[in-house]
């Protein structure tokens, strides 16, 4: 045992506390002075995004800008792709190197609280609620879900109103009504479907997130959401407990049925075997989760608002979006600015959104907007949608973040997850993610 | 070939002029005491420049708050005395030790079982089985994940398909029950890993001297004793080799649980790694990652150093 | 092939009819065979198919109809003919390296005595144990720092002196190589270096190969790292070019899994190729000699 010696692991350690002299390395970063800001003509914007759908909206934003003339820049675009969770690990460790930031970032709404700790966003991206007139800030919808300190560092991209998506047609065959207003009537409808071996909605064992993906709906529907404004937790309620034990029991009962996540290949095979007759998933899954995985079920699917709770509530609520932020002092960041503004805060640009990549209007006043308003969807069987969202999106309570918004998705997620199977109360799975979450954070 | 780079040493110097000798003659003038430190250079240049400092800069993190922006805030302990009464950190701990002892208990024997049974001889299209089983490593996580996800799944998933086909039951919750879920990442990491360390024994067992077995079987031995006394002797050091990578390699396992459970259910599955990757790259705790992973590292060192000096691997001359 | 025309005939006194052992062996390996494979067989199949079909229930086996869209999409899609160059760039030339800087110090380690070789062989095999996610960021921070951020050094450099080559060369030199072939060497005259280029190394060849796999395989599957460094997606490797096409929201798993595909082609090439190396180099006989 010649080298197990002490004095030879003492030497090895010694080695090692000899490199902490190069900690200084992390510190202190030089300033890499700002560089002259472009004032006009052609720009090329360095764009990141994780999601194709958004490169297609950019590059016609770019163009009908271009075209509109508005701005003094001609634009055009250098896209990045990278995964959701890249775009944020990639932009803080190139704001570190202090070169290669992009001038446009969309940061996945699940991702923006890393961009929260230690002051990272206010350092490095442009803040908004200065370039936004009061107008602008109440008209437009989900700004709380990028603001810290009242300060908002992105502009959401999708209203992301959650539908009940059903199948008409099982629904027939089952004997349940489409219009039942409450869960508990539908629970109620669903008996014979349920004798079937039918499902009307998904509880997810997958990681943490998607678990809590099915609480959150629901508990938003009941007026709340993870973090008040101040970033406190606000899920210690009879709300939450209620809420729980009401996926618990609907898994018990097989109104619900538990898959690892709304989009991977167990999901897809019960949307495609027609086990799933009903699920209740954002705008968005009609896209990426219907279309993508049972395109020949085109026009047997439709959407309406989600049941009410009986014990109170309404039918709003949203899941999931992407913000664009723009990383400031930067030559390109006016451009940049501008960019953003025109396929946002203009009707031109929100109209060019959702004609482009099925993205809904954020701001409340185009709802009623006959472009909109008369749009039908083909995969949904030619149904009006708009009515729909417009009174989900007006009633969904603002998300608020916080820099340890992913602490408390882990542990109630994690929790969910044991109450869900049963193996704890729903009373005990809160109290348990309070007793994490505290636990973990200052 | 030989004369011109081996020159000196033992021969008598020749005539030439000993200032005007091309550089050939120069590296052969390094002797046995210098040519130890020469060969071993390029790595340790390498090995300072690129993970001594960083792990030193890893180190001074693991003291500090970071998000990974600006400059660290010094917090002494902090990072570690909130891991040491952090349950997760506890969690990921014990599965991390679960998944060691099974892949050390299960991994290694199964891989040597299957070296054994690649190496009878005259088989048939050993090649091909090789290759085959040597497939697993080469199809990218990404898709084992997928397909394991498949197989698992409680509902639709072949597994429990066949298990209700033979046995007339199949409602194991592979991937949502605690228990399972480890278990699936076992048989996940067992089916990725076991071919690919065959190559190794394989390696081994045809080193082995066919003459020592033809000894044993002249003395009477039986397959199995010839087993025992022959091969297990014989591959010791190979065995000792891959027990030492498996137990290093295993104790740092990220991309089985993470891809196919992402760590749940309520991180039944998480291992140490995924708890720093976790600390580091989803919640930006930058430190407390460094922390947590000095732990890892102090653990798994520390175990290494044990399985060495228990199996002799990395004993000195 | 090679294997089979080594291999003798079973003991002659038993031959006649295959036996119940050989029988269980064969069904043995062809069961394993099958579980091995089942996985690389649904990905090769789902790739043929199109996006809806991947995951019908219950499954099919062949894909009906076949298309060969997933393909074609990618590569027109993404830059996967970049990837790939660049992936193969990087694999072998710190495969290359790493192969030649780990037998070189494995045989140091191997057949030398010199002081300090305790504490050195300490601090690499102690290297083992660092977990990567903790060395990347400050590693990056590192070469901003000293500007060394270029993708392909960055990629390659920091990575091609693995303390597993080097642990794996000194056991296997250890093992196989007799002192008095050095011994030998030094008597006929050969410098120390031309005793390891001309007499050790010809000997390791099975070593080599397997340090070759397993460098490949790291080299070719690493994603955080290239994530971090490289900038341009014309430079991503297939690992961090795949992982970003199933991390766009719609996940898209037709395209990933033609990508995966295709992929896993170079690594299977390069195991049939030194697959020989592997393991045929030991029996040749000489090394106990």
């Amino acid at each position: 045992m010649a080298d197990m010696s002490r004095r030879n692991f003492l030497r090895s350690a010694g080695m090692l506390a000899g490199s902490v002299a190069a900690a200084p390395l992390v510190a202190g970063c030089g300033d890499g002075g700002k560089s002259k800001a472009t004032q006009s003509g052609a720009v090329k914007l360095d764009f990141w995004t994780h999601d194709p759908g958004y490169v297609k909206t950019y590059t016609a934003s770019a163009k009908a800008a271009n075209a509109a003339k508005t701005y003094p820049f001609t634009f055009s675009l250098g896209v990045t792709s990278l995964a959701a969770d890249a775009v944020v690990t990639k932009l803080i460790a190139q704001a570190q190197a202090k070169k290669g930031t992009p001038d446009i970032a969309g940061l996945e709404v699940s991702q923006f609280p890393r961009m929260m700790k230690q002051n990272i966003a206010p350092s490095v991206l442009v803040d908004w609620s200065s370039e936004l007139n009061d107008e602008q800030k109440s008209d437009l919808l989900r700004l709380a879900d990028y603001t810290v300190d009242g300060k908002a560092y992105a502009l959401e991209s999708d209203t992301c109103p959650t539908v009940l998506y059903y199948r008409p047609d099982l629904f027939k065959k089952y004997g349940i009504p489409e219009d039942v207003g409450s869960w508990e009537e539908l629970q109620a409808a669903a008996k014979g479907a349920l004798a079937a071996g039918k499902a009307l909605g998904i509880c997810c064992n997958g990681e943490p997130g998607a678990a809590l993906g099915t609480f959150r709906q629901l508990y938003q529907q009941r007026g709340l959401n993870l973090f008040d404004e101040s970033g406190k937790p606000t899920i210690d309620t009879p709300e939450a407990v209620a809420v729980i034990k009401f996926m618990a029991d609907s898994l018990k009962s097989g109104f619900f049925t538990m898959v690892p996540d709304p989009y991977g290949a167990p999901n897809a095979a019960a949307l495609k075997s027609e086990k799933l007759i009903a699920t209740f998933m954002p705008n968005w899954y009609n896209v990426y989760g219907l279309q993508a995985n049972v395109p020949k079920q085109k026009g047997l699917w439709r959407v309406r608002t989600l049941p009410k709770f009986s014990a109170g509530g309404g039918v709003g609520a949203a899941l999931g979006g992407t913000g664009f932020a723009v990383v400031k002092d930067k030559p390109n960041t006016q451009a940049a600015i501008d960019l953003v503004k025109y396929t946002y805060l203009t009707k031109a640009g929100q109209l060019l959104r959702f004609k482009t990549a099925g993205y809904l209007p954020t701001m409340k006043s185009l709802y009623d907007a006959p472009e909109f308003n008369t749009y039908t969807d083909a995969y949904l069987g030619g149904q009006k949608v708009f009515p729909i969202y417009k009174e989900i999106a007006a009633q969904a309570p603002p998300f608020h973040q916080s820099a340890d918004a992913t602490t408390l998705i882990d542990a109630l997620g994690g929790a969910i997850q044991k109450a869900q199977t049963g193996a704890i109360s729903a009373d005990q799975a809160v109290k348990d993610a309070m007793a994490q979450y505290e636990s973990q954070t200052k | 070939m030989s004369g011109t780079l081996s020159v000196t040493r033992s021969a008598p110097p020749g005539g030439r002029d000993p200032d005007g000798r091309p550089r050939a003659r120069r590296l052969a003038r390094v002797g046995p005491r210098i040519a130890p430190y020469v060969f071993i250079s390029p790595f340790y240049v390498l090995y300072a420049l690129f993970l001594i400092v960083p792990i030193g800069v890893g180190a001074y993190l693991s003291f500090t708050e970071w998000g990974g922006f600006g400059s660290p805030q010094w917090v002494g302990f902090a990072n570690f005395s909130r891991l040491f009464s952090d349950a997760d950190f506890f969690q990921s701990l014990r599965n991390t030790a679960i998944y060691v002892a099974l892949s050390v208990a299960v991994i290694v024997p199964a891989s040597l079982l299957v070296a054994q049974a690649l190496n009878a001889r005259g088989l048939r299209g050993r090649d091909m089985f090789r290759l085959i089983y040597f497939t697993p490593v080469v199809l990218s996580p990404i898709i084992i994940a997928l397909v394991f996800q498949l197989l698992y799944d409680k509902n639709f998933g072949l597994i429990n398909a066949v298990l209700k086909a033979v046995f007339g039951f199949g409602g194991i919750d592979w991937l949502g029950s605690p228990g399972w879920a480890k278990v699936s990442v076992a048989i996940l990491v067992i089916w990725r890993w076991t071919g690919y360390l065959t190559i190794f024994f394989l390696a081994g067992l045809q080193g082995v001297p066919r003459e020592l077995y033809e000894a044993a079987e002249v003395d009477g031995a039986g397959p199995l004793s010839r087993f025992w006394h022959v091969t297990v002797p014989s591959l010791r050091p190979v065995t000792a080799f891959v027990v030492v990578v498996v137990l290093v390699g295993s104790a740092q396992i990220f991309e089985e649980p993470y891809l196919l459970t992402a760590g749940g259910p309520d991180g039944a599955t998480m291992s140490v790694a995924q708890f720093v990757y976790r600390a580091a790259f989803q919640r930006q705790e930058i430190g407390y990652a460094a922390a947590s992973g000095f732990t890892l590292f102090v653990i798994v060192f520390v175990l290494g150093r044990l399985a060495n000096w228990a199996l002799g691997v990395g004993r000195s001359k | 092939m090679a294997t089979a025309t080594r291999a003798p005939a079973a003991n002659p006194a038993r031959s006649g009819r295959p036996s119940v052992g050989r029988v269980a062996l064969y069904g043995f390996l062809v069961l394993l065979a099958a579980i091995f494979i089942l996985p690389m067989l649904w990905a090769l199949s789902a790739s043929f198919k199109e996006r809806s079909d991947i995951f019908q229930y219950p499954p099919k086996l062949l894909p009906s109809p076949a298309t060969f869209v997933n393909y074609v999409h990618l590569i027109q899609q993404q830059p996967f003919v970049s990837w790939f160059y660049t992936t193969l760039i990087v694999a072998v030339a710190s495969t290359a390296v790493a192969v030649l800087v780990c037998s070189l110090a494995g045989f140091a380690f191997a057949k030398y005595r010199f002081r300090g070789k305790g504490t050195l062989f300490d601090i690499m095999f102690s290297s083992l144990a660092v977990p990567y996610a903790v060395v990347v960021l400050p590693l990056f921070v590192v070469l901003t720092k000293t500007g060394l951020t270029e993708p392909f050094f960055a990629m390659i450099v920091p990575w091609v002196a693995p303390a597993f080559g080097i642990f794996m060369m000194r056991q296997y030199i250890e093992q196989t190589v007799p002192d008095e072939i050095i011994e030998a060497g030094r008597i006929d005259g050969c410098t120390e270096f031309g005793i390891f280029l001309r007499l050790v190394l010809p000997l390791l060849r099975p070593a080599l190969g397997a340090l070759a796999v397993w460098n490949f395989l790291n080299s070719y599957n690493t994603f955080l790292w290239p994530l971090i460094v490289v900038s341009d997606p014309h430079r991503y490797t297939l690992a961090l070019g795949l992982a970003t096409v199933y991390g766009a929201q719609s996940h898209q798993v037709d395209l990933v899994l033609a990508g995966s595909v295709l992929a896993a082609i170079p690594s299977l090439v390069v195991f049939i190729m030194l697959r020989k190396q592997l393991l045929d180099g030991l029996t040749a006989g000489s090394v106990k000699n």
